[in-house]
C-alpha cells in the first residue's frame, strides 16, 4: 500500500511539529516507505482471521481509580525550574498563532 | 460588486430557512482534585501553584483517574436520561497547543461514558421542548494563556504569551446535543433555555459551580440553516466563547441572520469556528474547519478501561437529588401557583431565594412578589444574576416582617431594601440610619391631620355628611406632608374621629 | 577477589556484616568508572556525591546496629537515564533534555533510595530508548567491553556495558521491545523484563506506554532477582501497575541454583531458529537446550505462528504511542528551545526545537506513528497491529498450556559493529526479533548468558519466557542453567 512521497513526509513532519530539511526529506521518504511497506504485513494476517478483537493493553485491569484527595504537588519554583523562560510565575512562550480548540 | 447586507432581518430568515442547532457544553466538575492527579481543583490562585509532574506533562509522569470525577460523570449521564456505557475508555486527542502540557488531551472519543439521553426544557411561555442528548463524555481542561503585548491583550498582535497550568487537568464533562430541529423562530430561545436548564441540573446535582463568567460552564453553539422544506442540513459554524445565558440566545440569533444574509446573497457558508463578541453581539471568523488537524485519536495506554458495574450505577442513581423539573412540579403544587406564576418563579431563577425567604418566616406570596418582581428588576438594572444581589433571604424576610407589623409601608420597605442593596447594613440598621420608621405617634400625627382638615373644609363637610370614602383625600394630604412615613391606617382613624 | 568483580549478593553480605563499608564499595566502582568509562561511554552522568552520601548513610545505619534497609542496601547501581532522578540530570539520551533536572523521582528511583542502594549515575541509552545499539544516543555510542568496536546492544547499552566492565554490580534497564534482554545477551550479562505492570512506570520517560517495563540488569541471576524484589510491586501512581504480590523470584533463583529441573516443561519456539540466525548463536542455543534437558527438563518444540508478525506489529504500536508520548517535548515548559528570537511564533519555535532536539531514529518513528494513527490509515495499521497483539497473546496462552517456560535465542546475532546498521533501519530492527512477542503480550522474559559463539567468540544470550506474573518460573530455570553453564564474564578481555 505505501509509497511515501516527499510531500507526505513533509505533511507528517508538519503534523508532528518536526522541522525537516530538504535533505532529510530525501532520506526519510525512502526509509519510511520501506518500513511502512514491511509493517503493512500486519493487515495480511489479520485479514485471514475474522473476529480478532484488538488488544490495546496487555494487562486486563479495569476501574483503577484514586480517591478525590489532595496530594502535595510542586512549588511554583519547582514547576518553573526547567522552563526555558518564565515571567511572573508563568511559563513564557513565544506568541501563539493558532487558536484554542 | 454590490454590497450585501451583513445580516438579514430575523423574520425574513424564517421565511426562507429552518435553523438547526447543536450545542456543546463543557462543565468543569467541582471535585476536590483534578481528573488525573492529586492537585487541588480551585479557581484562580497564584499561577502554577496547583501543579505536579502529571498535570504539567513532565516526562515520565502518569495519570490516575479520580473516582469522584467518574461518579459525577455517571450521575450527570443518569440525570440526562442517558445510557451508561458498561465499558468505556479514555483516548488521546493529539494536537499541539501550548496550553496543553502533553500536547494531547485525555478525552473520550468513540466510547463516551454516557450517551443517548434527553433533557426537557421549559420555554418562556411554558411550552416544554425535549432536547436530545447525543453523549456526555469526560475530558480534562487546559491551562490558561495570558497574551502579552499588542493592543488588546488578545492573542492577535501579542508579543509573547504566559502560561499558567493551574487549570490544566481539571475534570470536564462535555455534553453534546443531538441536532435540534424544527424550532423555527424559537431556536435562539431554545438554546438559552437548554443551557439554563442544564445549568440548573448541574446545580441540583451539586457537581459543578457552573459559573459561566468564570468559565466553569462554557457553551459552543453550532448553527446551520437549511432552505425551507429541505431535509439535508446546511453547512454549520461553531461559535465559541459564549459566556452567558443571554449570549447563547444572542449568538444563535446573530448566526442565523448572518448565515441567511450570506445564503440569500448567493454565497455559501464556510465550515469554521467563530467567536462571539460580547460587546456588539456579533460573531467573527476563526479557524476554518477544513484545515483543522487530524487528531489521531487512540486509546490512552496509561489508563485502564472504566467498567461501571450495574450495582454501582444503581447506587449512584439512588444519589440523584430532586431534579429541576420534578421540583418545579412539587413547588407549584405546594405553593398553589398558576402555570404562569411557576414559570416566572423559575425563569427568574428566584425559586431557591423565595424558598429560603419563606424558611426565614415570610409568606410565599410576599416572598415571591419581592424576588420575582422588584428584585428581578433591580438585578436587571444592575446587570447581575439574581443571587448576586447583595441582599439575603433573611434580610428580605425581616423587611416583610416589618411590613406585616405595620412598621413599614411598602413604599418605605422599598427604600429599606435599596439601603440594604447599597450596602448600608441590615434592614433595622437602614431604618435607623435613614429614619424611615412609620410615624404612628398620635400627637405627631394630629397636628398634620388638623392642618389638612383646615385646608379642605369642603371635604370635612362631605365626611360629616356621611361620605366616609372622602377621607382618602385628607389621608393622602397627611401622607404627603409626612413624606410617607405616617401610618396610613392610624391617620384614617384620626381623620374620622376628628370629623365626628 | 577485587571488590568490583564480586556479585551484588556477596557485596551485600560483606557490607551488612560490617566487613566492608558501602562507601568503600561505592568508591571502588567510582574509581573503576573514572578509569574505564572514557573507552566505553556507559555512563551519561556520574553522581559521585549522591552515591557516596547514600553509601555513608547505609554504613552509619549498620554501625548503629540497625537492620539493613533491604537485602541490597549499600550495593551501588547504574540507573538508565530514562528514569527520573530529582535534581540529577535525566536526558533519555536526547539533546532535547540536556541539562534538565527533574523535580521528582521515579517510583523505581524512590524505591532504590529507600532500599539504601547508592545510585552511581545515569547510564547511556539510545535516544528515548529507541534503538538496539545505543548508537542513537545524542551523546555518542556506548561501546561493548568485549570488543570496543562493537555495540553493547540497546537501548540500554549503557547499563549492560557498565555491568560487563565491572563499573557497577547492578543496573536498571527498561525494555519496550528487548532493550534489557538484547543488551544483556550481547554483553554476557543477565537482563530481565518483568511482567508488564510488575514494576511501576511512574517516572519512566515513556517511549511506548503499553510496552515499556523497567527491570533488573545484573551479572548473576540471583543478583537480578534481588534487585527485582527491590523495585517491583504495586504503585498507586501507575494505573497499569498490578496490585498483586511480587512473584517470589529470589526464592526461585535460590531453588534453581541447586541445578535440578526435573519435571519442568520447556518449549523451544520453532519460529525463532533457522534462517537469518548466526550459526554461532544457533549452536550456543542448541547447547543450552541440551543443558536444560540434562538438568532434567522436558523439552518440546512449540510453534507460535503469529510471532512472525510480532516485529511489524511492534513497529506500528511503539511508534504510534511514541508519536504521542514525545509530543510534550515542545520547548514550552522544559527542554531545549531553539529559535525564540522574539519574532518567531510558538509553532515555529516548537518545530525548530524538535528538529534540533531529536535524532533521526526518533524522527522516523514519530513520523511512522503519526502516519499509522492518521484517519484513513488507523484501521489498516494501528488497528491491525492491535489485532496481531491478540493473536500473539493467544499463541502464548496456548503454549503455556503445554509448557512452563519458552526458550529461544535472545537475539539472532552477536554484537554487530558500530556503524554497521545505522543507515539501514530494517536491519537494526531485526535485533529485537525474538524479544518483542513478550512485550506485546505483557509476559515475563529474561536473557541469561549462554556462553560465547564459536564463530566469533562473542557472548550469546538464552531467552527464557514465562507467563504473566510467573516471573519466578524463569528465574528458577535461569539459575539452574547458570549454575550448570558456569560464568561467562570471566573470559572478558581486560580493558
Ligand atoms: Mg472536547
Ligand atoms: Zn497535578
Amino acid at each position: 500500500m505505501p509509497n511515501i512521497s516527499r510531500d507526505e513526509v513533509a505533511h507528517l513532519a508538519k503534523l508532528a511539529r518536526l522541522g525537516v530539511t530538504d535533505e532529510e526529506l530525501d532520506t526519510f521518504a525512502p526509509q519510511l516507505d520501506v518500513i511502512l511497506e514491511s509493517v503493512a504485513k500486519v493487515s495480511e494476517v489479520v485479514g485471514t482471521q475474522q473476529d480478532v478483537p484488538p488488544t490495546s493493553h496487555a494487562v486486563e485491569l479495569t476501574n483503577v481509580f484514586r480517591e478525590d484527595e489532595v496530594r502535595q504537588g510542586l512549588t511554583q519554583e519547582q514547576a518553573l525550574s526547567g522552563a526555558p523562560a518564565a515571567e511572573d510565575g508563568r511559563f513564557r512562550v513565544p506568541r501563539i498563532l493558532g487558536e484554542e480548540q | 460588486m454590490t454590497a450585501v447586507a451583513e445580516t438579514l432581518d430575523y423574520d425574513e430568515v424564517l421565511d426562507h430557512f429552518d435553523p438547526v442547532l447543536g450545542l456543546e457544553v463543557h462543565v468543569e466538575l467541582n471535585t476536590k482534585t483534578k481528573m488525573f492527579c492529586g492537585c487541588a481543583n480551585v479557581f484562580g490562585g497564584e499561577p502554577n501553584t496547583h501543579v505536579c509532574p502529571t498535570c504539567l506533562g513532565l516526562p515520565g509522569a502518569l495519570p490516575v483517574m479520580n473516582a469522584r470525577g467518574i461518579e459525577s460523570a455517571i450521575r450527570i449521564g443518569l440525570a440526562l436520561n442517558c445510557e451508561i456505557a458498561p465499558w468505556c475508555r479514555f483516548a488521546r486527542k493529539n494536537y499541539f497547543y501550548p496550553d496543553m502540557p502533553k500536547n494531547f488531551q485525555t478525552s473520550q472519543y468513540d466510547e463516551p461514558i454516557a450517551f443517548n439521553g434527553y433533557l426537557d426544557v421549559v420555554l418562556d411561555d411554558g411550552e416544554v421542548v425535549r432536547v436530545g442528548i447525543e453523549r456526555a463524555h469526560m475530558e480534562e481542561d487546559t491551562g490558561k494563556s495570558l497574551h502579552v503585548g499588542g493592543a488588546t491583550g488578545r492573542i492577535h498582535g501579542a508579543e509573547h504569551s504566559l502560561l499558567d497550568y493551574n487549570r490544566a487537568g481539571v475534570p470536564l464533562i462535555e455534553i453534546v446535543t443531538k441536532p435540534i430541529e424544527g424550532m423555527g423562530h424559537r431556536a435562539p430561545e431554545v438554546a438559552r433555555a437548554y443551557v439554563t436548564a442544564l445549568r440548573e441540573l448541574m446545580l441540583a446535582l451539586g457537581v459543578s459551580d457552573v459559573r459561566m463568567d468564570q468559565g466553569s460552564m462554557r457553551c459552543d453553539a453550532n448553527v446551520s440553516l437549511m432552505p425551507k422544506g429541505a431535509t439535508e442540513f446546511g453547512t454549520r459554524t461553531e461559535t465559541k466563547n459564549v459566556n452567558s445565558l443571554r449570549s447563547v440566545e444572542r449568538a444563535v440569533r446573530y448566526e442565523m441572520t448572518r448565515q441567511a444574509a450570506v445564503l440569500r446573497g448567493g454565497g455559501s457558508i464556510t465550515q469554521e469556528t467563530r467567536h462571539f463578541q460580547e460587546a456588539d453581539g456579533t460573531t467573527s471568523s476563526g479557524r476554518p474547519k477544513e484545515t483543522s488537524e487530524d487528531y489521531r485519536y487512540f486509546p490512552e495506554p496509561d489508563l485502564v478501561p472504566i467498567a461501571p458495574s450495574r450495582e454501582w450505577v444503581e447506587e449512584l442513581s439512588g444519589t440523584l437529588p430532586e431534579l429541576p423539573w420534578q421540583r418545579r412540579k412539587r413547588v407549584q403544587q405546594e405553593w398553589g401557583l398558576t402555570d404562569e406564576e411557576t414559570r416566572d418563579l423559575f425563569n427568574t431563577g428566584a425559586a431557591d431565594l423565595v424558598a429560603a425567604t419563606v424558611d426565614a418566616g415570610a409568606s410565599v406570596s410576599e416572598a415571591r412578589s419581592w424576588w420575582v418582581q422588584y428584585l428581578t428588576q433591580q438585578a436587571n438594572t444592575r446587570e447581575v444574576e439574581l443571587p448576586e444581589l447583595p441582599i439575603t433571604p433573611a434580610q428580605l424576610a425581616r423587611v416583610i416582617e416589618l411590613i406585616g407589623e405595620g412598621t413599614l409601608t411598602h413604599k418605605l420597605a422599598r427604600e429599606v431594601v435599596q439601603g440594604v442593596l447599597a450596602g448600608e447594613g441590615d434592614p433595622d440598621q437602614v431604618i435607623a440610619d435613614r429614619g424611615l420608621e412609620v410615624v404612628s405617634d398620635d400627637s405627631a400625627l394630629l397636628a398634620a391631620v388638623d392642618e389638612a382638615l383646615a385646608a379642605q373644609p369642603d371635604v370635612v363637610d362631605k365626611i360629616k355628611g356621611g361620605k366616609v370614602q372622602a377621607a382618602g383625600a385628607i389621608v393622602g394630604a397627611v401622607m404627603k406632608a409626612t413624606k410617607g412615613q405616617a401610618d396610613a391606617k392610624r391617620v384614617r382613624e384620626l381623620v374620622l374621629e376628628r370629623c365626628q | 577477589m577485587s571488590v568490583i568483580k564480586q556479585t551484588a549478593a556477596e557485596l551485600a553480605a560483606r557490607i551488612h556484616s560490617g566487613e566492608l563499608s558501602s562507601v568503600d564499595v561505592t568508591q571502588a566502582h567510582l574509581e573503576r568508572i573514572s578509569k574505564v568509562d572514557e573507552q566505553l561511554n556507559a555512563f551519561r552522568h556520574v553522581d559521585a556525591d549522591g552515591a557516596l552520601e547514600a553509601a555513608a548513610k547505609v554504613d552509619a545505619d549498620i554501625a548503629a546496629g540497625k537492620p539493613p534497609a533491604s537485602p541490597l542496601a549499600g550495593v551501588p547501581l547504574g540507573l538508565k537515564d530514562v528514569l527520573t532522578t530529582q535534581g540529577v540530570p535525566t536526558t533519555c539520551g536526547s539533546k532535547t533534555l540536556e541539562g534538565w533536572l527533574p523535580p521528582y523521582d521515579a517510583t523505581v528511583t524512590r524505591r532504590l533510595r529507600e532500599a539504601g542502594v547508592p545510585i552511581l549515575g545515569k547510564t547511556n541509552m539510545d535516544e528515548f530508548a529507541m534503538g538496539s545499539s545505543t548508537e542513537n544516543s545524542a551523546y555518542g555510542p556506548t561501546r561493548n567491553p568485549w570488543d570496543t568496536s562493537r555495540i553493547p546492544g540497546g537501548s540500554g547499552g549503557g547499563s549492560s556495558a557498565a555491568l560487563a566492565a565491572f563499573e557497577a554490580p547492578l543496573a536498571i534497564g527498561t525494555d519496550t521491545g528487548g532493550s534489557i534482554r538484547q543488551p544483556g545477551a550481547v554483553t554476557g550479562t543477565v537482563g530481565v523484563k518483568p511482567t508488564y505492570g510488575g514494576v511501576s512506570r511512574y517516572g519512566l520517560v515513556a517511549f511506548s506506554s503499553s510496552l515499556d517495563q523497567a527491570g533488573p540488569c545484573a551479572r548473576t541471576v540471583l543478583d537480578a532477582a534481588l534487585l527485582h524484589e527491590v523495585i517491583a510491586g504495586h504503585d498507586p501512581l501507575d494505573s497499569t501497575s498490578i496490585d498483586a504480590p511480587v512473584p517470589p523470584v529470589v526464592e526461585a533463583a535460590k531453588q534453581g541454583a541447586n541445578g535440578d529441573l526435573t519435571g519442568v516443561k520447556v518449549g523451544v519456539v520453532t519460529q525463532f531458529t533457522g534462517e537469518g540466525y548466526q550459526r554461532g548463536v544457533l549452536d550456543s542455543f542448541q547447547a543450552a537446550v541440551e543443558q536444560l534437558r540434562a538438568l532434567g527438563a522436558d523439552v518440546v518444540e512449540i510453534s507460535c505462528p503469529s510471532f512472525d508478525y510480532a516485529l511489524p506489529a511492534y513497529y506500528l504500536i511503539a511508534p504510534s504511542e511514541c508519536s504521542s508520548n514525545l509530543a510534550r517535548f515542545d520547548a514550552m515548559r522544559y527542554g531545549l528551545r531553539i529559535g525564540d528570537d522574539g519574532d518567531r511564533s510558538a509553532e515555529e519555535v516548537m518545530s525548530l526545537s524538535r528538529e534540533a532536539g531529536f535524532g533521526p531514529e526518533v524522527k522516523r518513528r514519530i513520523m511512522i506513528g503519526t502516519y499509522a494513527l492518521s484517519s484513513g490509515y488507523y484501521d489498516a495499521y494501528y488497528g491491525s497491529a492491535q489485532q496481531v497483539r491478540t493473536l500473539i497473546t493467544r499463541d502464548f496462552a496456548a503454549a503455556y498450556e503445554q509448557v512452563d517456560v519458552l526458550v529461544s535465542p535472545t537475539t539472532p546475532t552477536t554484537a554487530f559493529r558500530i556503524g554497521e546498521r545505522v543507515d539501514d533501519p530494517m536491519a537494526m530492527y531485526l535485533a529485537d526479533l525474538c524479544t518483542i512477542p513478550a512485550n506485546l503480550a505483557g509476559n515475563a522474559a529474561m536473557s541469561v548468558p549462554s556462553g560465547l559463539a564459536d564463530d566469533d567468540g562473542l557472548p550469546v544470550g538464552l531467552q527464557i519466557m514465562a507467563p504473566t506474573l510467573a516471573d519466578d518460573r524463569m528465574y528458577r530455570v535461569a539459575a539452574a542453567y547458570e549454575a550448570a553453564r558456569g560464568p561467562v564474564l570471566d573470559q572478558i578481555p581486560e580493558l
